[in-house]
């Protein structure tokens, strides 16, 4: 609606959108909250694995952490995205349809996500674990969604592009760039691909990925949030809009590489390690620069704290982000990574932020603008108030009893006596030591549950109490032209939106098109005798079987070059034994002890017996049984496929090999079942997963041969 | 460590793509005056 | 915000003249306009006022700059012309003032700061990458991607050695041509020499690569003249006083009647009118019979003089009476008033001995270190030549005259502004220097230790009410001084009677008709006062006598000053019972108070003293306050004083004197400061690099540090 003799027109902004994924956020928010809650009780209380293959941890975990990262924090962002853009730039979305589009896909993806992800189908790669029709479904609706916001940029009616729009623009960039890089797989089947990257490059490009995933999925969005609805909400311009800037450009340019602070210590070269270091600790500056402006906006308005529910969720999400940030440079010093890395200190630190951080501001935000949306005022302060307080209790406890947790398990994990032995020597003693903590984790959890389900049902009545959505109209003016009286004039770049959208395309193109299959060789890094040897048919059946089961979420495969680690799991992992992982197993966290040289050091029997129930084994293991194990089948004639994917990824597979793939598998795995019943185990289990798993398993650290066997193939 | 190769480029991409928003928005006098916009965002027409 | 009821009178036609729009709109089609709108404080304000454009049909846009207090306003002519635009923002509650287009000169600094800060994000993205590949063969990487990292280091310095040395290069030229060394010199030396060096190394297969440091070295220097050269603009920053005196339009009379034009456009022979109060903006030839001008401004008088037809008044004079018309005889940037505005805002640091000192000082350590670099080329080539170029272009990055070059003008300048902001007007900032030396103290009398006004002597009450109110209602309209002083001591309650035929004569006094009898007041001078007799009927009925008043603070100030030893005297052309008296009121020693003076002995008394300060009257004393070290102009027009004086006291008080001497010493003693760490700095640092202790790595991150640390202290030091 426009008139056409006055210089504003009255337009409506797009709030049904908005209500959609704060509708969303909040039913996914649910899921996410709940199993989080349910994997911190199966670690605290195994039994609650249950003996459904659907909701064992390894399973579970992934659904967990992409509820909580993509659909939670996902559709938060979208609504404080849509929201306030529209309010930031005076005009209404680009395209109602594309927005609609963008909602109900998104959501289709997360649908997607719970079914696959307990059904098994994964890539192990953290935070990017949906295969393939997935991932191409996640880059179709980014691309529309990228679409419809630069649209929306180019339409504008304010000309100042505010700094909350700054970091939703690095946001999709960052993101599309980052998915498509790390999303570069061969699909094998419908829901199965493998990376084009394997061993060590595939664990630069994930973390490359993972860490700047965390950077432009819950930073830099959330930043933007924050550079809008703290001081909406408070009703007090940004402490210093200047440093809000310069923090932003600082950041932009210097996230990028601090990924490898994943890898310390592992078979990642030095130099990158050290890159990774010395980039980490240069972001806490501009980290703790937004931190700082965030806070200092509310000075002259603290009383507000008092008073204001949404205020007290603000204060405390900048403070978790400070903390968090300052926690992440702290743990990326090679010294505290050699305590911390796989252990439960970075659980808390991810928590803290994800709780405290993400969760908090999402939940601050949504009590702002829910009775917004809904004409109303919110049902009770009261309430909101009672939420914030069992909610930051909530995450107080998680944290610390996280961190306590990681640093005694850490410091059990390294203790040696005067005799240089291990004083810990059985695994097990450092998981029971920490059980306790993951009671107080699963009832701190909990607590933030109960504290979300308190903010459910204030949600609930105030939108109940609403009188309707009728939007308001809002006056804009009819242009945005540049009233300056300077000689410079130019509005170069109006069609910069469709600059960008052009640039990131050619680099996701750029990307895409480089597959380095036969170059991705290793040589300089391997020295020259040494040869590794691929993984047979079965054992890379049995392989996708761990992929499948998630043994990664508790399990590493990477050895670090630190004394007592080598005392108890043998030689350093080397680059060249994971050379030919697609995609790499090198895990993160030790639920269960490292299996990088478990090859060979037990029978088959003992793995059987293992598997089916770890408690037959190690009295007080916490870790699921897999009796459905040695029920399924397991598929061989897939394996040809496998083989000739993998051939093409430059694993040296000869033609015979992938040609009769399924027919050396089956031979194999007649061997393998022959030993198990052979050691008192039951018989014709020849067909069955759990001879594939045990072959991959007895594999493990077994694929490098000196110069002199090198001939010899398996 | 081949895999550089294609990490390299993609950050220089990502960070020449970013210089040249840096140099847009200098140039369209989107850094001209940085105090007004932290306060023409709190009064919206629209309460919400 | 302003009294609206004030506002709703200030008549904004002129915006609608054509002239007027010549040079104060812009924009393709001439409609867009800036106002300066002070009073916006606010979110509220700035919405106030955006949202206009929402609801003032024709205006397109409106758009506020906070910080500036400026907005910039775009209409449609054909519904909404530039003065229904003001009365609305008017209406709002602000003062809208329009501004005149800015000078080109502006303009183009605007894009230059522009191109400035473009050139800060390419040095920064460049850097910040180069520092990414180049950290990864420093943790160890020697292997393959060692010389991929190299190159691209290189690739990447290449915008670095162009594009963000430019400025760089360009100034070491143009020094160069003047036969001169100025600080962009070393720079420019280091970043092409660096880059070859570096280049060369490269293409060997060496490791003595440096386009990180190089990189960064540079990055942080832009970044340290980026913030000295704002925190020198906000300091020096020209208000546009032209504006706020009103000055830029006028009503120029024409057959009909009178149009508003702008100032700018006045020629040589326009007729103008002015009413009371309003500030002349060209000097004029009075047309009407007799005006009544204001000169405080331009001479010191308070006493406004009085023009006849025919007679050329001087711009910036002010009307007192009414209203009158005036022919323009000559334009207001070439009268001496024009030059005042402009003068006496900006701050002329060029004849300034310390700062041409420390210029040369710079000068003469970057020859010194150049000198100093090629010899230790030459001489430790035959050794190992890498190592002689390396520790050579360490020297060199290293060295840094940035106290002298930077931090002495910044220490000034901080000096300057506190000088400003005490009510000190400084012509220029030798006087800082020239303070820390001073022994003696030189006051003269009137206008310096006593007020210029008058005040009654005798109490008022001794004379009856009803007379107290004939002489207020004859002294009614005066501007007399002792008018001020009759005004000053009787308080007025009722209103006054109406007077016939009043005269006031100038030098003779005032006279008029009240209930038919002749009242008249005469003035007499004598030589230590004033009196004035009053007559009714010819028959005299009292007599006042008036005293000028010392100043308040006087005796404080006094005793400080002796406090810090300095010799105080007192001299003055007066009579030498007035004198003496006041002198020993204010306890002055006999043999420092000099009475009957006149301005051939002062100058001689001032110049037998050593390192005097004269503290006077800027037009009396012009003679002895030319000779004496510091001169201060208590009183008098500012322009006389300032030619004659180092510093003009803008408050009454006395107590400028002890800021100056306090400003001074601190300038001083920052300067000396930085001058000594800075020596200091470039002697340790000049012979670790010739030793080969810091490469040019270190020394790049050195020589910033140092530059920031200086340019830091200074701040700390001078803003507080």
């Amino acid at each position: 609606m426009s008139e056409q003799k006055n210089n504003f027109e009255e337009i409506y902004y797009d709030d049904d959108i908005v209500r959609k994924f704060v509708l969303a956020t909040l039913v996914f928010a649910a899921v996410a909250f709940f199993a989080g809650l349910l994997a911190a009780l199966q670690l605290a209380y195994w039994p609650l694995n249950t003996n459904l293959e659907w909701l064992t941890f390894g399973r579970l975990r992934p659904l967990h952490t992409n509820a909580a990262i993509f659909a939670f924090a996902g559709n938060a962002i979208f609504a404080g995205i849509y929201h306030s853009s529209q309010r930031l730039l005076k005009t209404r979305m680009f395209s109602d349809k594309l927005s609609r589009i963008h909602f109900w896909g998104w959501q289709l993806i997360i649908v997607a996500a719970a079914i696959t992800l307990p059904l098994g189908y994964s890539q192990s790669k953290e935070y990017a674990e949906l295969e393939w029709p997935i991932d191409i479904a996640i880059t179709l609706i980014w691309v529309i969604f990228a679409v419809n916001f630069f649209g929306t940029l180019s339409k504008r009616r304010e000309k100042h592009m505010y700094v909350a729009i700054w970091f939703y623009i690095a946001t999709i960039i960052t993101v599309a760039v980052l998915h498509v890089v790390n999303s570069i797989e061969i699909p094998v089947s419908a829901f199965q691909s493998y990376p084009v990257y394997a061993g060590i490059q595939d664990a630069l490009v994930q973390w490359w990925y993972g860490h700047n995933a965390v950077a432009f999925f819950l930073t830099t969005p959330f930043l933007g949030l924050m550079y809008y609805y703290i001081p909406k909400a408070a009703n007090r311009p940004v402490y210093s809009y200047r440093l809000s800037i310069i923090h932003f450009w600082a950041l932009v340019f210097i996230y990028i590489w601090a990924g490898p602070h994943h890898l310390l210590y592992t078979s990642l070269p030095e130099w990158a390690q050290t890159l990774g270091v010395v980039f980490s600790i240069m972001l806490w500056a501009p980290s703790w620069g937004g931190m700082i402006n965030g806070l200092l906006t509310l000075k002259g308005s603290w009383h507000l704290l008092r008073t204001d529910p949404v205020i007290k969720f603000f204060v405390a999400a900048v403070t978790f982000y400070g903390m968090a940030t300052f926690e992440g440079p702290l743990l990326s010093l090679k010294s505290v990574s050699a305590l911390g890395h796989y252990t439960d200190w970075i659980v808390g630190h991810v928590h803290g932020g994800a709780l405290g951080w993400n969760g908090f501001l999402t939940f601050g935000m949504l009590y702002y603008i829910v009775p917004r949306l809904w004409n109303t005022s919110l049902y009770s302060t009261k309430l909101a108030t009672a939420h914030f307080w069992t909610g930051f209790l909530g995450v107080i406890g998680y944290y610390f009893s996280m961190v306590a947790a990681g640093i005694t398990q850490g410091l059990m994990w390294q203790a040696v006596d005067s005799n240089g032995r291990l004083v810990y020597p059985d695994f097990v003693e450092t998981v029971t030591r920490i059980i306790p903590l993951y009671w107080v984790r699963a009832f701190s959890g909990a607590l933030f549950i109960a504290g979300f389900l308190i903010m459910l049902y204030n949600i609930y009545k105030t939108i109940r109490s609403s009188s309707g959505t009728e939007p308001k109209s809002v006056k804009v003016v009819n242009t945005r032209h540049v009233i300056e009286s300077s000689t410079d004039g130019h509005r170069k770049l109006e069609g910069m939106a469709a600059t960008f959208t052009v640039l990131t395309l050619i680099a996701i193109l750029v990307g895409s098109v480089i597959e380095i299959y036969p170059t991705l060789s290793l040589h300089k890094y391997v020295p020259a005798n040494i040869q590794a040897l691929p993984y047979s048919p079965l054992e890379q059946a049995g392989r996708d079987i761990y992929i499948r089961e998630g043994c990664y979420v508790c399990h590493s495969q990477q050895i670090r070059p630190l004394a007592a680690e080598v005392l108890r799991y043998g030689k350093p992992s080397t680059v060249a034994e994971s050379m030919y992982d697609h995609p790499f197993q090198w895990g993160s966290k030790r639920t269960g002890p490292d299996l990088a040289r478990v090859g060979k050091k037990y029978p088959n029997l003992w793995h059987y017996r293992h598997m089916i129930d770890p408690r037959a084994i190690t009295s007080l293991s916490i870790m699921p049984s897999y009796p459905w194990l040695e029920t399924k089948k397991t598929d061989f004639l897939s394996l040809r496929k496998k083989a000739s994917v993998l051939k093409n990824l430059g694993v040296p597979y000869t033609d015979d090999q992938v040609a009769n793939a399924d027919i050396l598998a089956q031979q194999e795995a007649k061997r393998i079942a022959g030993e198990i019943s052979e050691q008192g185990g039951p018989k014709n289990l020849e067909d069955k997963e759990i001879v594939a798993l045990i072959a991959y398993l007895q594999s493990l650290g077994q694929k490098i041969q000196e110069s002199a066997d090198a001939q010899k193939k398996e | 460590m081949n895999v550089l190769y294609l990490m390299i480029p993609i950050s220089l991409l990502l960070a020449g793509g970013f210089l040249a928003a840096f140099i847009w928005s200098v140039r369209d006098g989107q850094v001209d005056d940085l105090e007004t916009p932290a306060h023409r965002i709190l009064e919206d027409e629209e309460g919400a | 915000m302003q009294n609206s009821n004030a506002l709703e009178k200030i008549d904004f036609s002129f915006l609608d003249q054509p002239e007027f729009r010549k040079s104060f709109t812009s924009g393709p089609e001439s409609n867009c306009i800036r106002f300066y709108v002070s009073g916006i404080r606010c979110s509220k304000c700035v919405r106030k006022l955006e949202n206009l454009s929402t609801t003032v049909p024709g205006l397109k846009q409106l758009r506020v700059e906070l910080g500036k207090n400026l907005a910039y306003a775009e209409v449609n002519p054909e519904i909404l012309n530039f003065s229904d635009l003001a009365k609305k923002i008017v209406e709002l509650g602000f003062n809208p003032i329009p501004l005149s287009e800015p000078s080109q000169e502006i303009a183009a600094q605007k894009l230059e700061d522009r191109n400035e800060l473009i050139r800060l994000g390419v040095a920064a993205a460049c850097a910040g990458n180069i520092m990414t590949f180049s950290f990864a063969t420093y943790f160890g990487e020697a292997g393959a991607f060692y010389s991929i990292f190299s190159w691209l280091s290189f690739i990447l310095y290449l915008p670095v050695v162009t594009y963000v040395a430019w400025p760089f290069y360009v100034g070491a030229w143009t020094s160069l041509r003047q036969k001169s060394l100025s600080i962009d010199f070393p720079m420019a030396v280091a970043s092409l020499a660096g880059f070859v060096f570096s280049t060369i190394e490269l293409l060997r297969g060496k490791h003595d690569i440096y386009f990180d440091s190089l990189s960064g070295f540079l990055f942080l220097i832009l970044v340290s003249r980026w913030a000295q050269k704002r925190v020198q603009r906000r300091f020096l920053r020209r208000e546009e006083i032209e504006d706020t005196l009103r000055l830029q339009r006028v009503r120029v009379l024409n057959s009909t009647g009178w149009n508003w034009l702008p100032t700018d456009s006045l020629k040589i022979g326009d007729r103008i009118l002015l009413y009371r109060s309003e500030t002349l903006p060209a000097q004029v030839e009075l047309e009407t019979s007799y005006a009544r001008v204001g000169m405080s401004w331009l001479s010191g008088e308070i006493k406004p003089k009085t023009f006849l037809q025919g007679s050329t008044v001087p711009a910036g004079a002010r009307l007192d009476s009414s209203e009158a018309t005036f022919v323009v005889k000559g334009l207001l940037k070439d009268s001496n008033f024009g030059r005042i505005i402009q003068e006496v805002q900006k701050f002329n640091l060029t004849n300034n001995r310390i700062v041409s000192r420390a210029d040369k000082w710079a000068q003469w350590l970057l020859v010194s270190v150049f000198l100093c670099a090629l010899v230790f080329l030459f001489s430790y080539w035959s050794t190992s030549s890498e190592e002689a170029i390396r520790r050579s272009l360490a020297l060199i990055i290293l060295a840094c005259p940035c106290a002298m070059a930077f931090g002495v003008p910044l220490a000034l300048i901080f000096s300057l502004r506190k000088a400003q902001q005490r009510g000190l007007i400084i012509r220029n900032a030798n006087v800082f220097e020239n303070a820390k030396s001073i022994q003696t103290i030189f006051f003269d009398k009137t206008g310096t230790l006593t007020d210029s006004d008058l005040t009654l002597i005798e109490d008022p009450t001794s004379v009856s009410k009803i007379y107290q109110k004939i002489i207020l209602s004859l002294e009614n309209e005066s501007t007399h001084p002792i008018a001020f002083a009759f005004r000053k001591a009787i308080p007025n309650t009722d209103s006054l009677l109406s007077v016939e035929q009043l005269r006031e004569t100038p030098g003779i006094g005032i006279s008029g008709y009240i209930y038919g009898r002749l009242y008249e007041l005469r003035g007499e001078v004598g030589d230590s006062s004033i009196g004035c007799t009053f007559f009714e009927d010819k028959k005299l009925l009292f007599k006042f006598t008036f005293e000028a008043a010392i100043r308040p603070d006087c005796q404080m100030i006094l005793t400080e000053l002796r406090r810090r030893n300095y010799r105080v005297a007192l001299i003055s052309g007066d009579r030498k019972e007035t004198v003496e008296s006041l002198g020993k009121k204010l306890g002055f020693k006999d043999e420092d108070i000099f009475s009957e003076m006149d301005p051939d002995k002062k100058l001689f008394v001032i110049s037998r003293t050593q390192n005097p300060m004269m503290i006077g009257d800027g037009v009396n004393d012009s003679l002895a306050l030319m000779k004496a070290s510091v001169s201060v102009a208590s009183s008098g027009g500012v322009e006389a004083a300032l030619k004659s004086s180092d510093v003009y006291l803008t408050e009454p008080s006395l107590r400028g004197v002890l800021d100056l001497l306090d400003i001074s010493k601190d300038s001083i003693g920052l300067i000396r400061q930085n001058l000594l760490i800075s020596v200091g700095y470039n002697l340790l640092g000049g012979v670790l690099a010739l030793s080969g202790y810091i490469n040019p790595f270190v020394a790049a991150v050195l020589m910033p540090i140092s530059s920031g640390f200086i340019l830091f202290i200074t701040w700390w030091r001078g803003h507080s």
